[in-house]
Parts: C-alpha cells; structure tokens; sequence
C-alpha cells in the first residue's frame, strides 16, 4: 500500500533551499554529537569490562577453581546422593517408607521447634525493624546522628553470620531453641531494617507534605502519611524474610540452637545416608508447602486496596 | 465552628448511618472478629515461648553473661594474624562473587521462565518455582557439608551452592491488570476506497501473500446484465453454494440469513441488512481452491476477496462493512473478553492464526494514549525508533533485538522528531522531559509508524493548557501536511470546535450529534447535554510563546 505520510519519505523536500539546509544542518549537528558521546561511553564499558574480567580471574584463581577437580569429583558426588535414597521395593512399599522414616515422630517435632523458631524470629525481628526502618531512612529521620547510628546499627546486625550469633547466644543462653530465635531476630532485623528503610525512601512526598502542612509532629506523620503506603511492602518482604528464616533455622541448629539442625548435622556427620535424605525431602517438601501459602498471602496483601 | 456552616441534625445523622454504617465504627461483629483474632494471636505466641522455653530468669542471665562476654572482644586485636585474616577474606570474597555471578547468570532466564504472566502454562512455572524450593530450601551449609565430600575441604565447594534465593526474587509476578472496554458496538473506520478493477470475462484476483504463501487465482462467475437480475442470480447462487458446514454448527447460508436478521432487528439501514447478508461471500469464493478440511486455516482474508468481488454491484456503503468485518471482530475480542468466550472454537482458531495480519492491522494505525505509554527509562530516540519495528524484517528485526537500527531507520525517526520540535532533546532519557514534551515524543513515534489512520485517545487530558495547545497544534499540522486522518476522543469541547473538521458526539454510547464543528454551537450543546457548559477562550497563537515557535515550522514544510 502507498504511503500518504510524505515527511518519512527520504526523498528531499520539495519547498525552498533554507528551510531544507536548516533541518541537515541540525542533524548533521546531532549524529557529530552522538558520535562523540558513543566514543565516551565505549571507554567506560572497555574499563568495566576489563576490570570485571580481572575480579573474575583473580576470584578464580583465589578460590582454586579447577574444572579438574569437578571432573573428578563428579562420580562420587552421584555416588553420594546415590547413596542417600532409600530402598524401595515396590511389593514392600508401606514397609520401606515406614524403614526410611523410622524416626518420624522425631523429626517431626525437631521440624515444629524449626518452625517455631523461624516464625518468632522474623515476628520479632519484623517488628523491632520496623521501629528502626523510620528513623534509618533518609527522608524521615529527625537528625543525621540518628541516621548514621541506627544506619550502624542495622549493618552490624546484618553482616554477622547468624551461626556466629548463635554460638555467642548459645554460650549465654545454654542450649536449646532460645538462643536460635535470638539469632534469628538480630539477624533479620539486620536485613528487613535495610529493606524496610529503603521501601520508606521511595515514598511518594506529597501525602508527607500534605499532613506536614497541617501541623502534624513526626510520630504522627509516620502513621498517617507514611504507614499506610509501606505497610503491603513491609509485609510482602516480612514473608519472603519468613521463608528465608526457615532455611537459616534449619541449620542454627548445627551449634546447638535447637530444631532440626542438630539431627542434620549428626547424620551427615555419621554417615547415616539414608536418613539424610529422609530429612532433606521433609525440609524440602516443608518449604514448599511455605512458599505457596506465603505466594498467596503475598498476592493477597499486594492487591489490598485499603489496610488498617 | 465557622458561622458559615448548618449545624447537622440528628435526623440526617440517622440517615446517614443508615447508609454508611461503617463509617460510625465498626459493628458489633467485626470487633468480635478482631478480638478474637487478637487473642488466637497472643495464644500462639505464649505458646511458642513456652515451646522456647523463654522464661525471664533465663533471659536476664543470658544478658548477663553477654554482658561478661561482649566487653572481651572489645577492642579487637589481630594478635599477629593480620595477613592470615585479610587472605581469608579475600577469599571469603572470592566465593562469595562467583557464586553470585554464575548464580545470577542462571537466575535470569530462570527468572522469566518462573513467572506467570511470561510463562501462563500452571505446571511450567509452577514446577520451576517447586524445583527452585528445593534447592533454595537447604541452606548453603548444609550443601557445603556435602560437597566438601566431593571435591574435598576448600573454597570450591562453598561456592557451589551460589545464591539461589536470587532464583526466587526474580520472578515475582505482577497481578494481571485488565483494560476496560471503551467501546461498544463495531468500531468503524475511515479507510481509504481502492480502486476496483474490472475484468473482462473471468475475473480473476491475486490473493495477496501471505506468509510466505504464493499467489493464487480466483476464478469466480462474472456477471453482467442488470442489476435486478444479478441480484436473483447472486442470491440463487448463494443458497446453491452456501449449503456447505464446515467447523461451524450453521451452513454459510443460515449464517447470513441470521446475520442479516440480526441487522433488520436493530433496525440498520437496508445497506448494512445487505452488508449483513454477504459479508462472509469471500468464504465461498475461495472455497473451490481450499483442501476441504482446513478452510478456516488458511489467512486468504476473505473480507478483501468477497469485497473486491462485489464491489462493481454494490455502493459504498454495503462494500465497507463487507471489507472491514473482520478487523471489527479483532478489535472486539481485543477489548471484550466475553466476545472472545462467546466464539466458537472454529473462529478463534482462524484468529489465532492470522495473528499476523493483526500485527500488520496494528502497525497501520497509530496510537496516542493519555498516559502517553512510552518507556520512561529509554531515551527519547529509541521511544521513536519503536515506532520502526513493525517496518523490520528479515536481519534487521535480529538487529533490532540487540538495539541496532539502520540508518534509514535513524534518519526516519530523527525526522519525526524534528517535526514535532524536540530534535534537541533526542538523547534525554525520556522521563526527564514535561508532560507536553512526552506526549509530542509519543506523536513522533507515531509518524514513524507510518500509519495510515492516527487513534488518540484523549491526548491532551493529562496536559495543561500550553501543553495541550501545543500538542493539538502539532496534529493539526501533520493532518494539514500529510494528509494523515486523525481520529481524537476529547472531553473539551473548545478543541472540538477549534481543531476538529467534523465532530462525533457520543452520550450514553449513543451518537447524538454528527456534524462541522460550526454546528457545535452553546445551544445545540446545551440542548445535546443538558448543561450549560462554562466558557473560556483558549490563547490566540499570536500571544502564547510556545505556540509562535510552532506555527514557524509548518510554514516551513
């Protein structure tokens, strides 16, 4: 089909010799211009590009990467989890899965104080978060030293590995799931109060002006014009932190914190293959179970046109 | 309290509750609800400290010992070690960076394949999430204790695990949004006539290709003689030939006599009761050079052929709806849903498959939209560019894809920008420009399109004045420049009156005016909607200094 729309056309124009000239002249100028800006930028991305190579080279070196070794080690990683699956016969079915899963019970009770632990850590980790995310933000916090020391504070929760809290906790608590939930919480409010005041940043400003304006102190203007805008990402990084928890309450307990930890740990430790496999698929099928309901509630609370 | 304000009764008071008694605080039920939901919370809360074992003793002496504890560490002190540390922490490092790059490299397509609304199929995504759970599911010491007895104690086996929580993060779906429909009934359409060509005995008609498929005649029988007795012969030959089923539960036959039944109910004009009737002709013309199976397979766009064919015997007025019935159709289901429900298998499989045509139906018209719909993170250069992409074909779509544009392609879409004055701006990133400025951005990658017909739809609702006279300034100038029809749904009746040169006026889905915009006068609106609408007067183009600039450039072209 013919074109009406002559101005595409790159034939020239057929009006006088200035308007026509102005118009080269103008793009003649930009292309020069978008040259030299292409230049520039190609020295920035050979630089980065350089210097990513050299971290990637050097981490390989330092970390003794060697497809040799993997290579190697392939076979006895397959001879290893082949290991670790139960014998099924199919005649004796309800006999072999009652044999793998000897210690059910257990497990599953080691499972529930897992569990425990994890949710009591993130509700109380998600709450004293909360309390810290307002004043390490930028936008709402009152003075630059209450900034920077909250700032602080959060990072030194975060960047400590849970385990080595738990140790700590463990010496001073003793043994059992209460030092594990500690960890948890320290650790989480680390990285929700790091998530929380970044989702407080980004607010929209006209609902803070807006009640700044009618004579609104701080804790107010947090309630009423910051709250209700954050609370559906609070609670959407709260449960995704949730699941997180679960896999970290898992293992707090290789020192000791309660749960499931320390039978993983034993069996691993003892070569009892089979039921390493018993207690990775209940862990597995456990979090499964988790990030479906907590996908759900998410939907749920990110669809949520009015909240409390 | 302002003197200016009525005190409010208690009669209204009680009116008022009876409508909305939630606002007086919630109802007896709701607070049980509430309570009760407090207290199962505080239930399982006690429950799991006593599970923890949490009691306060316990915990003033653990803070205690923490306190015997903490003051040690302080100051830190490398005692000699200083050198063994700072390896080990590169090392740290080291692991900790390969493991997230390799993790993420992986992440990322796992990432689309895992989300709903790139992947709809239930068991692909959702069996990609469990299996992403099941890894991320034990944690990485635990896959560290295992790999250290495969390739031995070192750092390679801690990085194995890498980081797949980033497997999760990545493809956390957005809830699906759904377009209202804005209209009802059949959209029509301005196109512009063809011109028909007339055989001499045995017409024959080249079907365009489509798809790769070759060219075909049609031969088809061509009457001549008059038109009474054509109009016998047509409808003897329709009924012959119209008896065949094909996927559809009615013959050819029936489906027009319901269709033409359906027009005389809703009482259209004898034009559309004949369009109606022959509208799906195409299909018996080309039903001699089809296999009998796949009639509705193949993409010969029947419209155009039935249209061509009887375009000779008929006016204007039945041919139009002849030709455009089946882009009418496309459009419904596009903003129907229940359309789309409502067709049968056979139909939507023969719209599926010319997918295509509808790709190319597209790139013929051009949208604005009120929220402009450009890229914010682009530029404003690659805004206009996308404007090109329905042009590409063959390498240069691949090319496209790795953002590389010819020059043609550059040239066109710096012309266009320079059309609509914003050539200065072309290597901003576009959110960094006005709302004006983004909507002519968006005009530019219209006129790149090369449309045949240009759809806006409520253009300068999110403007200010300036903006918006300016804007309306710029199509004006492109209508009186290239030709181009622009078709704008506007809520200010003033541009009506000032840019449009015919006026649809629409109440209630309903059309209840239809003229030049000389005819919009304050009476025959005020008659037409009831109100009596303020009146202000846009700025004269003389005064406003925006629009001097732009009234220079059309006089240039």
């Amino acid at each position: 089909m013919s074109n009406p729309n002559s101005l595409t056309s790159t034939a020239g124009s057929a009006t006088g010799d200035s308007p026509a000239a102005t118009v080269h002249d103008a793009m003649a100028t930009f292309a020069w211009a978008q040259r030299a800006l292409v230049r520039a930028r190609r020295v920035q991305t050979v630089t980065c590009g350089g210097l990513f190579l050299l971290a990637m080279v050097g981490s390989m070196w330092l970390s003794e990467v060697s497809l040799h070794k993997v290579v190697e080690g392939f076979p006895g990683l397959m001879a290893y989890v082949a290991g670790t699956l139960p014998v099924i016969r199919l005649e004796s079915m309800s006999a072999d899965i009652a044999e793998w899963y000897w210690g059910l019970g257990r497990w599953l009770t080691l499972l529930l104080d897992t569990l425990v632990i994890a949710f009591m850590g993130t509700l109380l980790g998600a709450t004293s978060a909360v309390v810290l995310s307002f004043p390490a933000a930028h936008n709402l916090a009152p003075n630059i030293w209450v900034y920077s020391l909250c700032r602080r504070c959060l990072d030194i929760a975060r960047t400590v590995p849970e385990l080595v809290y738990a140790l700590m906790f463990v010496y001073a608590f003793g043994l059992g799931p209460l030092p594990g939930v500690l960890a948890i919480v320290v650790h989480s409010l680390g990285s929700l109060g790091k998530l929380f005041s970044e989702v407080v940043e980004n607010i929209d400003a006209g609902p803070v002006e807006g009640i700044r304006a009618a004579g609104a102190n701080w804790w107010q203007i947090v309630r009423y014009a910051v709250l209700p805008q954050v609370l559906p990402n609070f609670a959407s990084y709260t449960l995704l932190r949730f699941e997180i928890n679960v896999r970290a309450s898992s293992v707090v307990g290789f020192v000791g914190a309660g749960g499931i930890g320390q039978e993983l740990y034993t069996v691993i430790r003892q070569f009892l293959y089979v039921d390493i496999s018993a207690i990775v698929v209940l862990l597995i099928v456990t979090v499964a179970l988790l990030d479906i309901a907590c996908e759900q509630l998410r939907h749920r609370l990110l669809g949520a046109e009015t909240l409390p | 309290m302002s003197p200016g304000l009525a005190a409010i009764s208690k009669t209204d008071i009680a009116v008022l509750r009876r409508a909305m008694p939630r606002a007086f605080g919630a109802s007896l039920a709701a607070r049980l609800g509430l309570a009760v939901g407090w207290v199962a919370c505080a239930a399982l809360i006690t429950v799991c400290l006593w599970r923890l074992d949490a009691a306060p003793q316990r915990l003033w002496q653990g803070l205690g010992k923490l306190g015997w504890l903490v003051p040690l560490m302080v100051p830190p002190t490398h005692g000699g070690w200083l050198g063994e540390f700072s390896y080990a922490m590169l090392e740290t490092l080291a692991m900790a960076f390969l493991g997230t790059c390799f993790a993420s490299l992986a992440a990322v397509p796992l990432g689309f394949l895992g989300a709903k609304n790139v992947v709809p199929q239930v068991l692909w995504h959702c069996g990609l999430r469990r299996c992403c759970d099941s890894i991320r599911g034990i944690d990485a010491l635990v896959w560290a204790l295992m790999c250290t007895n495969v390739v031995g104690l070192g750092l390679f086996a801690g990085m194995g695990n890498g980081n797949c929580d980033s497997l999760t993060t990545h493809s956390h779906p957005r809830r699906r949004s759904f377009v209202e429909p804005r209209y009802t009934g059949v959209a029509k359409l301005r196109e512009r006539q063809h011109k028909s060509t007339r055989p001499s005995q045995i017409w024959h008609w080249e079907v365009p290709q489509t798809r790769g498929k070759h060219a075909m005649s049609i031969t088809a029988p061509q009457w001549t003689g008059e038109k009474a007795k054509f109009v016998d012969d047509l409808f003897a030959w329709l009924s012959v030939a119209g008896a065949t089923h094909y996927e559809e539960q009615v013959t050819q036959l029936q489906h027009a006599l319901q269709t033409a039944e359906l027009a005389r109910q809703e009482h259209a004009t004898e034009q559309d009761i004949v369009a109606a009737l022959l509208h799906d002709i195409g299909h018996l013309l080309v039903d001699a050079h089809q296999s009998q199976d796949d009639f509705l397979g193949r993409d010969l766009q029947h419209e155009e052929v039935g249209a061509q064919w009887l375009a000779p015997f008929f006016p204007a007025e039945v041919i139009e709806p002849v030709r455009l019935h089946v882009l009418a159709k496309r459009w419904l289901c596009t903003m129907d849903e229940t359309y789309w429900q409502g067709l049968s298998e056979a139909s939507r499989h023969s719209f599926l498959l010319q997918g295509e045509i509808l790709r190319q139906h597209r790139a013929h018209v051009g949208m604005i939209y009120q929220q402009f719909n450009l890229v914010r993170r682009l530029r404003v250069l690659d805004n206009v560019l996308i404007g090109r992409l329905p042009h590409l074909s063959g390498m240069s779509w691949w090319f496209a894809l790795g953002h590389y544009f010819s020059s043609d392609d550059r040239h066109v879409a710096l012309r266009c920008l320079e059309h609509v004055g914003l050539l200065s701006r072309a290597w901003q990133r576009t959110d960094t420009l006005s709302g004006g400025e983004q909507q002519r951005v968006a005009i530019a990658k219209v006129l790149a399109q090369e449309p045949h017909v240009i759809l806006a739809d409520e253009p300068v609702a999110s403007l200010d004045l300036m903006n918006s006279t300016l804007v309306m300034d710029t199509l004006r100038r492109i209508v009186s420049a290239t030709g181009l029809t622009v078709i704008a749904t506007l809520h200010h009746v003033e541009y009506a009156r000032r840019y449009a040169d015919r006026v649809l006026g629409l109440r209630a889905g309903a059309l209840v005016f239809d003229g030049p915009p000389s005819a919009l006068t304050d009476t025959t609106l005020h008659s037409l909607f009831g109100t009596s609408l303020p009146l202000y007067a846009l700025p004269e183009p003389a005064v406003a200094h925006g629009i001097a600039r732009v009234e220079s450039w059309s006089e240039s072209l």
